[in-house]
């Protein structure tokens, strides 16, 4: 780990955004088209607003630890064993959801691109690329998040046009025709998915000019927030407001819609090839954050040993699901919802306490 | 005859236990024997620290012993002055020139006939060097060793009795190539000539482009046993001041028996010894160093190869050919563009063939498709093993055709090329189509300037195949992520090996996919933190005479 | 690999469902002399099941290579299977399929769909390719195996598909096939099942209603002499539909405007005149409105609703079909539609006037 390392408000906006979309836009638009129908994407935007909020929060809070970790100032707020643990919930948390992203990537590969292949073959070739990555530090991963996110924007860009014989007038409802209702159901829905923002915890410290990290964290989020949304309001237009709850991957199936000539037909798989590089930034990145508050829960020297455990452990992880149906429909189930908010709300809370005890404890010193 | 004795004494004037060891092992040797080799090795050994004789036989006598029995190594006895004192020139044949030794012979011997001269000492040596000797340079050696490694660099060794220094008088000559193009680094428009394997014509190559005083030149001699000269250079004002140091540490850092080409430095200074990448740039062109070195980087000039080093050295670097800088603005950035299109060509190339017709049949346009299995049908094997047995094939026949001597390599890679292609195809084991792949790959690879970045890429080309081959376009994505992240963690000298791609600096994008017209580039990169980045002064542009103004 | 590019489902003989596939054939390359594969550049293969996995199982048993979907262009579907089957297992089974893509062409055979996949094309190489080049040189009313699926999920629409049929090749050099396949008209669809095949004619007001009448062509009668006729090629066609209620009773206003370029013209007019030309246009426009109020009794007599007046209704009024929309088959042929037409002549391709003497002309 190099602890000297800064980047700039915009890498960090960047990575942020990179890290927030990557996943959402797999199974997101199916599963808030069921609820919200064409609205789903108000339910997004409606999140993204939230989540702002909190990461402007999360901001402030990381603003109290100065360049410290939020792993190693819990440590020295609250001792070696409290701190710690406080520490090792936010390593579980980000490899539980690491775990989770690299099954999203297996399910989606071995159904889609590579029928037949051992899934375990497909999360073990991103994890072992991923560990090198969290190997070599933050910094690679910041610069590929940047090419990456250039070429989601590319992506969100030419696909309305790309796009633009598909769409029917005859495929919108009339707007908010059934009450705002199942809007903010689905607002629920994604809540797990954006209180990701957590994973800014990592981040922040790094960000050269720490002052900026109220913009550049909203520009991040509602960045992440917009790639999700022209999703969601392009497979509304080209498939109606019924039909995308139907499908397993929704965003998928509309770029093998794109059909304007004959060589400008069957080109999803270079967005799916932006969209992998998308997901393996997100993977690395967890795994990174998690090795990294391993390291400081635990005082270790080095991130090396964590984030090669780490890495093992998140493919191993990744296999407990049965399948993808479960995988898919689990996203929308009460009890995830609840479980994965209470998670990372939980951990704002820790170091938010982490927080007042050292601003508490510096003020103490200053009187004194 | 005498040397052993000669030597004797030698040892036994010089007054130290280890002279008097070597001294009792020398005595053992039978007269007229043959001198055992461990002997003369520890002789050598010492010799840094064996002072001078003032008696000129001592000197010869243990000499001799040093250099061993070799046929050009030459004494050249002669008397001067009105009372015949006695001297001797020590030098090695063929690496001085004639013309000089005999210069200096003339004056030696002819001039000084009938010259009183201080008998020795300080006076014998000052009257030499300052009324004597017309050479343009001369060094005094004050110890054997000094003295044989002068007379193994061409300098011409002047003993004489009663002096206890050793003159070195630069005589340096010898067989050497005249500055020629470039073979690796050919231009259409630009500069023919090309570094030679002599030090110091190539430092006047460099000096004759940029004659400025703040041209610093830094010499050292690395190797045990090759004492190999190494020049670094760089402009004081321009180069970082820390980059400069770091190169010296490094240089100096280095202990190796021999440096026989700057490939040697190369490996031993660079930042990342396992990254197929080439993290310094060599270079056989003069303008090439020169410009650099006016963007701030370091040369370092080795003796004995054309090839020169220069760092720090990134990815872009790599990609930019000396000729771009030459022709006129918009062709040169359509040929980088095309550049950057082929390089990706080259990297991916036959693996993406791999990938969709072995996995991906989906992207390929249906009457493509149908066409290309037709083609296909037929090939027993499948596209990866197709595709790698080509890929070999045409990697060993370039291999072959730089190996063989010129006028039968050419014909060996045209036969073997236009065979194996053409009859592969027919024998039904390629289809034609992986040969066109094949073919596209290979140009591509030549589109890279520098010559090792292509090599790094069809290295890595034969790891992507197998990547398509295996996993398919999530092999590739794998393998390009992977490529991606150890580029990005590559530095060279301190600066990021993908500036100024990553991280971004979209000043420096003016030297990237285009190439600015001069008059845009008014800054050096970016890339180095400190030093002059004003490159000329500003509305350098041309200036179009005023509307209606015409004379 | 077996690429296949068409699909066609029957009912069986014996068994429920009968599906044929076309393979295209990897013929022999030009240059190697492996000739192994002969014959034709296709290969048909048909197996009839219970139902269509096993019959795409039974077929796959026979194929020597692994049977790809990726690139089917088109799905046929007799006439038959679609009115007595009705074809939600086939569409299931279509947008459940990971290689099929959404982008095929659905289209609905009269007699044996099997017949068509077996009719080889003759300006194309392959029948299905062929289909699709067909459909889109008629101009630019895509309709694909996507549309078919949102009309059939939506509230408001019902299905429709473009049908085709095989007939006697009228002329024929000595090599050419004895069979040609063309484009006949529509098959709607209420739910799964077909309920009514539509005219060409009947087709080109769909299309108008569909705003894509593009490269259709109207004939009428000449204003002076009902014996001559000219025709207009459609260039372009706006169709709206406006929904209001005149005492809680539900009416359509359809609006259709139309350019047209002159194709033939054999009145004895004058396009210099201003007055002839717009009975020319007066004329076109009674036979597009005429052509159109057809297709919407025929579409009122099934119940049916494919070009989205339901949908128009929805959006207009959103509380309205909140309350009415389940019954929208019911309350549809009881709607009041008037069409209006408006028609203008943008060109007369190379003549401005007739290549005979006009009236005016003779008149004199």
């Amino acid at each position: 780990m190099n602890r000297t390392l800064r980047i700039s408000g915009g890498l960090y906006a960047c990575l942020l955004a990179t890290y927030m979309h990557a996943a959402q836009l797999l199974f997101l638009p199916a599963t808030l088209v069921g609820i919200a129908r064409q609205e789903a994407w108000l339910s997004v935007l409606l999140d993204a607003v939230v989540t702002t909020l909190v990461g402007i929060f999360i901001g402030w809070i990381c603003l109290q630890f100065g360049r410290r970790s939020a792993a190693q100032a819990a440590r020295s707020a609250m001792g070696k064993a409290v701190g710690g643990l406080g520490g090792l919930i936010y390593t579980t948390y980000a490899l539980w959801v690491s775990s989770l992203v690299l099954r999203d990537v297996q399910e989606f590969t071995t159904i889609v691109l590579l029928p037949g292949t051992p899934g375990l073959v497909v999360a073990g070739a991103m994890g072992a690329v991923a560990l090198y990555a969290v190997w070599s530090g933050l910094e690679p991963l910041a610069r590929i998040a940047f090419p990456t996110l250039i070429g989601t924007i590319m992506t969100m860009l030419i696909l309305p046009v790309l796009l633009y014989p598909e769409y029917g007038l005859l495929h919108i409802d009339p707007f908010l025709s059934r009450g705002i209702g199942p809007v903010l159901e689905a607002s629920l829905v994604s809540a797990p998915w954006f209180g990701e923002i957590i994973l800014v915890f990592t981040l922040v410290p790094y960000l050269s000019r720490p002052g900026e990290v109220y913009r550049w964290t909203a520009i991040g989020t509602i960045g992440a927030a917009l790639v999700v949304t022209e999703i969601l309001v392009l497979t509304l237009l080209v498939f109606g407001p019924v039909l995308p709850s139907r499908m397993m991957f929704a965003s998928y199936t509309l770029l093998q819609q794109i059909s304007l000539a004959e060589i400008i037909e069957r080109i999803e798989l270079t967005f799916v090839v932006i969209w992998l590089a998308t997901m393996f930034v997100k993977v690395g990145f967890y795994l990174y954050a998690a090795a990294e508050a391993t390291t400081d829960s635990l005082g270790l020297r080095s991130h090396r040993v964590p984030a090669a455990v780490l890495a093992v452990m998140a493919v191993a992880l990744a296999q407990i699901w049965p399948g993808v149906i479960p995988l898919v429909t689990s996203a929308g189930s009460p009890i995830y919802i609840l479980v994965h908010n209470l998670w990372e709300g939980g951990i704002i809370l820790i170091f938010l306490i982490a927080a007042l005890v050292l601003r508490a404890r510096s003020r103490v010193s200053a009187h004194a | 005859m005498g040397q052993v004795e000669d030597a004797l004494r030698y040892l036994r004037r010089w007054q130290s236990d280890e002279a008097r060891q070597l001294a009792e092992t020398l005595a053992r040797v039978a007269p007229g024997g043959p001198v055992p080799e461990e002997l003369r090795l520890s002789l050598a050994g010492a010799k840094r620290r064996m002072p001078i004789s003032p008696v000129l036989d001592e000197n010869t006598g243990i000499l001799r012993l040093i250099m061993g029995p070799s046929p050009d190594v030459v004494f050249r006895a002669f008397e001067i002055g009105a009372d015949a004192h006695r001297g001797s020139i020590f030098l090695i044949d063929n690496l001085v020139k004639k013309d000089y030794i005999m210069g200096l012979l003339e004056v030696l011997v002819v001039r000084l006939r009938q010259e009183e001269l201080p008998s020795q000492g300080q006076a014998l040596q000052h009257f030499l060097e300052q009324r004597a000797l017309t050479n343009h340079e001369v060094n005094r050696n004050d110890n054997m060793g000094e003295l044989v490694e002068a007379a193994l660099s061409g300098d011409s060794i002047l003993l004489l009795d009663g002096l206890t220094v050793g003159l070195g008088v630069s005589t340096r000559g010898w067989e050497h190539r005249q500055p020629a193009e470039p073979v690796a680094e050919p231009v259409v428009r630009g500069p023919k000539e090309g570094f030679t394997e002599t030090l110091a014509v190539n430092l006047a190559l460099i000096r004759r482009r940029v004659k400025d005083e703040r041209l610093r030149v830094e010499h050292r001699r690395i190797g045990t046993h090759t004492g190999t000269d190494i020049l670094m250079i760089h402009l004081a004002g321009l180069a970082t001041p820390e980059v400069v140091a770091e190169v010296g540490r490094r240089l100096d850092r280095i202990q190796i028996d021999g440096v026989l080409e700057s490939g040697y430095l190369e490996e031993l200074i660079e930042d990342h010894p396992f990254s197929p990448f080439p993290q310094v740039r060599a270079t056989e062109r003069p303008d090439v160093v020169a410009a650099d070195l006016l963007e701030g980087r370091v040369a370092v000039l080795t003796d004995g190869t054309p090839h020169v080093l220069l760092m720090p050295h990134t990815f872009t670097g790599a990609m930019q050919a000396a000729e771009d800088y030459y022709q006129r603005w918009p062709m040169a950035s359509f040929l980088r563009s095309l550049r950057y299109l082929f390089l990706l060509v080259a990297l991916l190339g036959p693996s993406t063939y791999i990938a969709m017709t072995t996995f991906h049949h989906e992207m390929i346009p249906t009457s493509l498709l149908i066409g290309l299995m037709a083609a296909r049908e037929g090939v027993p094997f499948p596209a990866l093993v197709e595709a790698l047995m080509m890929e070999f094939t045409f990697e060993a026949l370039r291999e072959a055709g730089v190996r063989l001597p010129k006028p039968v390599g050419q014909a060996i890679s045209i036969v073997g090329a236009l065979v194996i292609g053409e009859s592969a195809v027919r024998a039904g084991l390629i289809s034609p189509v992986m040969v066109i792949v094949v073919s596209i790959t290979a140009i591509a690879s030549f589109v890279i300037p520098f010559f090792s970045m292509g090599l790094a890429i069809r290295l890595l080309r034969f790891g992507m195949m197998l990547l398509a081959g295996t996993l398919g376009f999530y092999g590739l994505v794998i393998g390009l992520l992977a490529v991606a992240i150890h580029l990005a963690s590559l530095r060279s000298f301190g600066v990021p090996y993908l500036t100024p791609i990553m991280p971004p600096t979209a000043e420096d994008m003016k030297d990237l996919m285009i190439r600015a017209p001069w008059w845009f580039m008014r800054r050096r990169p970016r890339e180095f933190p400190v030093g002059n980045r004003v490159r000329q002064r500003q509305n350098a542009g041309p200036q179009t005479p005023g509307k209606g103004g015409g004379p | 690999m077996g690429v296949v590019l068409g699909v066609a489902v029957d009912i069986g003989e014996e068994r429920p469902v009968r599906l044929t596939l076309l393979y295209a054939r990897q013929g022999q390359s030009q240059q190697g002399q492996s000739k192994a594969i002969g014959g034709d550049p296709i290969y048909v293969a048909a197996r009839e099941a219970d139902n269509l996995s096993d019959a795409m199982r039974e077929i796959a048993l026979a194929a020597g290579r692994e049977t790809s979907l990726h690139h089917v262009r088109v799905v046929l579907i007799s006439e038959e299977y679609a009115r007595t089957r009705g074809i939600r297992n086939l569409l299931d089974f279509l947008a459940r399929h990971p290689q099929v893509r959404m982008s095929l062409v659905p289209l609905v055979v009269e007699g044996r769909a099997q017949t068509v996949l077996e009719t080889p094309p003759q300006l194309k190489a392959l029948q299905p390719q062929n289909l699709v080049a067909i459909l889109e040189e008629k101009g630019g009313l895509r309709w694909r195996l996507k549309d078919f699926l949102v009309a059939r999920v939506s509230e408001t629409h019902s299905g429709w598909m473009y049908t085709v049929s095989v007939i006697q090749r009228p002329a024929g050099t000595p090599q050419a096939p004895p069979k040609e396949v063309v484009v006949t008209g529509s098959a709607l669809f209420f739910g799964d099942r077909l309920v009514r095949m539509l005219s060409p004619k009947e087709t080109e007001g769909l299309a108008w209603l569909m705003s894509k009448p593009v490269r259709s062509v109207i004939t009428a009668t000449c204003p002076e002499n009902p014996d001559a006729s000219f025709s207009g090629q459609v260039d372009q066609g706006r169709t709206t539909m406006r929904p209001s209620w005149e005492g809680g009773r539900l009416r359509i206003d359809v609006a259709i405007q139309g350019k047209v370029d002159l194709i033939r013209l054999t009145c004895r007019d004058d396009l210099a005149d201003v007055a002839w030309r717009e009975r020319l246009e007066a004329h076109l426009e009674k036979d597009v409105r005429e052509r159109v109020e057809g297709v919407i009794e025929t579409f009122k007599s099934q119940r049916v609703d494919p070009v989205g007046f339901g949908k128009r209704v929805q959006l207009n009024d959103p509380a309205w079909w909140l309350q009415n929309g389940p019954n929208w088959p019911e309350i549809w042929p009881e709607v009041e539609v008037t069409v209006t037409a408006q028609i203008s002549i943008m060109q007369s391709g190379l003549l401005l006037k007739p290549a005979n003497l006009t009236e005016k002309e003779l008149s004199e």
